[in-house]
């Protein structure tokens, strides 16, 4: 296909990214794996995942820096594959910020409407315009003199935001920006990014390891996961029914507690938990197993108070507290786990005070359950357990 | 970048007997280094008549005739200027060239890049003896014996394999990233070349370039083998040929390798200070 500068084809800075079975290799294994996902016109589109799943590689083939080994990127339906950096009109912000250490904040504002195919369709004014509406909507009126080892992290970050937003993208990419920024700058530039997209209304694709960045930033969440997809969806549908025992455990933070758990006797074994089930429910064939999971907010923990022996009820000690903000977690030792060693990890209530040690109560009474098959990890199924009611 | 570093580690191993033993070894450089230099300053200052004689070490009446009669060579000014074109046009070249190698194995997708540069290198391994008869064949050949552009080519081929080296590791220093934003934001390979990754690499490039220049002004035997007359002839070789049948002009001699040496040592203090500026400013990630 030949490059056809496409912003002359089309009007506005919007677009329907399509991925169709794109796979990418270098040397070894294939880094992205048939992937085929369409992210929405103006959509903030985050993918997930642990470091080395393909997401940076992901950006760059869509970026145009890299081309795929097989598959077809289109925008708003257009085959962009072959088409080269320059003329795809992406921008893309690196977690490096690669801000151009030669040139003032100015210069690198300005950069990319002086290079290019977009060089000459604004004069010299043009392009002080909008290199002040930029840094007036960044707040770096005051620093367009600066070179970028003058600036902090945030700035530079900001610098590095407004190069990518001033040509009015199409598509805008973001390569984990946030993850060099300490705690406290990093929550402010995301509400920052946020208001920026709901400004905008770009299409944003923004790539991270954090899953609560991804789960609190974006319209819907890609989990990739040795270059293919796990999941897709809202951060709600991922959270309330993960599509697998991957995307459970990377979802949530603590981790979601994952339980070996046999069928046996009309009842789901599930150390230190018994379950009754259903008698309709299709997975009760006796002796099948299944891997349980429970998220740490879904399990109380309160005094003894010797109820145990409901099957929702289990006696426990206290390991480990840790603190990470309002909610405290601990990890207990069930009284039947001392022998397997398994760990049960629960959110406390913001005013529960335990210490490593104390002996309690674990209940599951009430809790939201998921069902896993223990070979392929893939979701069963997963409902809400009561005293008095019965899971489906 | 390590000066500090080195510095107060030296401090610490600090003492009177560090100090003394620092001041030692410092001495013992100097003197490694300059004392041919050293010599041969001593000599053209010496009269003819005290130039075969071991004392007096210093002359006891320094003269400028060595100098006089050097300057008053006709042919030195021309040969001078031969030294500079050929090393600066090949420098210039290598450089060039080279560059866009470098940047190339750097950067863009190639197959193969390890096997090229090893090739690279095992070519910069031939002896130029090796060479040297082959080539003055093919200059003859072409047409370019006794010409500037035959010096300059030889010295830009040689020079290529180190530039090569030089810059591709250098533009491998450059984070990657730099490149990826210059291509995102609308540059070609080649403007990114000239308006993101060149910039901030320029004192890294000034450094090949002046190792190149110091390398064609001190090259003697292409320069030997391929001039004829002063045409092309460059300072090193003409300094070579004051022999006559009878005599060697030592203090002649002396006195212009003084003078052929300045314009190096001149351009190295110049590139100096922005060469250590330009180096450790570079290398560190933005």
């Amino acid at each position: 296909m030949r490059p056809v500068p496409l912003a002359s084809c089309l009007r506005g800075n919007m677009a329907e990214v399509r991925l169709e079975g794109l796979r990418k290799r270098f040397d070894g294994p294939d880094i992205v794996r048939g992937l085929t996902v369409t992210v929405r016109d103006g959509e903030f589109f985050a993918v997930v995942g642990p470091s080395g799943c393909g997401k940076s590689t992901l950006l760059h083939l869509l970026a145009g820096l890299e081309s795929p080994t097989g598959g077809r990127i289109l925008f708003d339906g257009r085959d962009v594959t072959a088409l080269a950096p320059q003329h795809r009109d992406v921008a893309l912000v690196f977690q490096s910020y690669a801000l151009y250490p030669h040139m003032t904040v100015e210069e690198n504002l300005a950069f990319p409407l002086r290079v290019g195919p977009r060089r000459g369709r604004l004069d010299r004014a043009g392009i002080a315009g909008e290199v002040r509406r930029i840094a007036e909507l960044l707040g770096l009126t005051d620093l367009l003199d600066r070179r970028p080892r003058e600036l902090s992290g945030g700035q530079r970050q900001r610098v590095a935001l407004g190069r990518a937003l001033i040509r009015k993208p199409r598509v805008f990419l973001l390569d984990e920006p946030l993850s060099n920024l300490d705690a406290r700058l990093r929550t402010g530039m995301r509400t920052e990014l946020r208001r920026l997209h709901d400004q905008l209304k770009i299409t944003m694709i923004y790539v991270t390891h954090d899953q609560t960045e991804a789960m609190t930033l974006a319209d819907r969440v890609a989990v990739l996961h040795d270059g293919t997809l796990e999941q897709l969806g809202t951060p709600k549908e991922l959270y309330d029914a993960p599509a697998n025992v991957f995307v459970a455990g990377f979802i949530g933070q603590p981790a979601m507690n994952m339980i070996d758990a046999v069928v046996h006797g009309g009842i789901l074994a599930a150390d230190p938990f018994r379950i009754p089930l259903p008698a309709d429910w299709p997975h009760r064939v006796e002796g099948s197993a299944l891997t349980l999971g429970i998220r740490p907010e879904h399990i109380r923990v309160s005094r003894p108070s010797g109820r145990a022996g409901s099957g929702m009820i289990a006696d426990g000690t206290v390991r480990l507290v840790e603190r990470g903000g309002g909610h405290p977690w601990v990890t207990l030792e069930p009284a039947s786990g001392r022998a397997t060693g398994r760990m049960l990890v629960a959110l406390l209530d913001s005013g529960q005070e335990l210490r490593a040690g104390d002996a309690v109560t674990i209940s599951i009474g009430d809790a939201v359950v998921h069902f896993f098959n223990p070979v392929t990890g893939a979701r069963i199924g997963g409902r809400r357990v009561g005293p008095g009611e019965r899971p489906g | 970048m390590s000066g500090p570093g080195i510095r107060s580690r030296l401090r610490a191993a600090g003492g009177a007997g560090g100090r003394l033993g620092r001041i030692l070894l410092l001495t013992g450089a100097v003197v490694f280094c300059m004392g041919p230099v050293t010599w041969q300053a001593v000599t053209s200052l010496k009269p003819d008549s005290d130039l075969v004689r071991l004392p007096p070490l210093f002359p006891e009446q320094p003269t400028g005739d060595h100098y006089r009669a050097v300057l008053a060579r006709s042919t030195l000014g021309r040969e001078l200027l031969n030294s500079a074109l050929v090393a600066v046009a090949s420098s210039a070249l290598a450089v060039g060239v080279g560059g866009l190698c470098a940047f190339a194995l750097a950067r863009l997708p190639l197959g193969g890049k390890p096997w090229i540069l090893g090739l690279v290198l095992a070519l910069s391994m031939f002896p130029p003896i090796a060479v040297v008869s082959p080539l003055y064949l093919l200059v003859r050949a072409l047409g370019l014996r006794d010409t500037l552009s035959a010096l300059i080519l030889t010295h830009a081929t040689y020079s290529l394999p180190l530039a090569i080296w030089m810059l591709s590791s250098l533009f491998r220093q450059l984070p990657v990233d730099l490149y990826r934003a210059a291509r995102v934001d609308g540059c070609t390979p080649w403007s990114a070349l000239v308006r993101v990754v060149a910039p901030p690499a320029l004192p890294g490039i000034a450094v090949a370039a002046l190792l190149l220049f110091i390398y064609s002004w001190n090259e003697f035997m292409f320069a030997l083998t391929l001039t004829a007359t002063d045409a092309s002839r460059t300072a090193p070789v003409a300094i070579a040929l004051f022999p006559g049948l009878h005599e060697v002009p030592w203090g002649d001699m002396a006195a212009a390798s003084l003078i052929v040496t300045g314009p190096v040592v001149l351009l190295a203090l110049v590139f100096q200070r922005h060469i250590v500026a330009g180096l450790t400013a570079g290398s560190v990630k933005e």
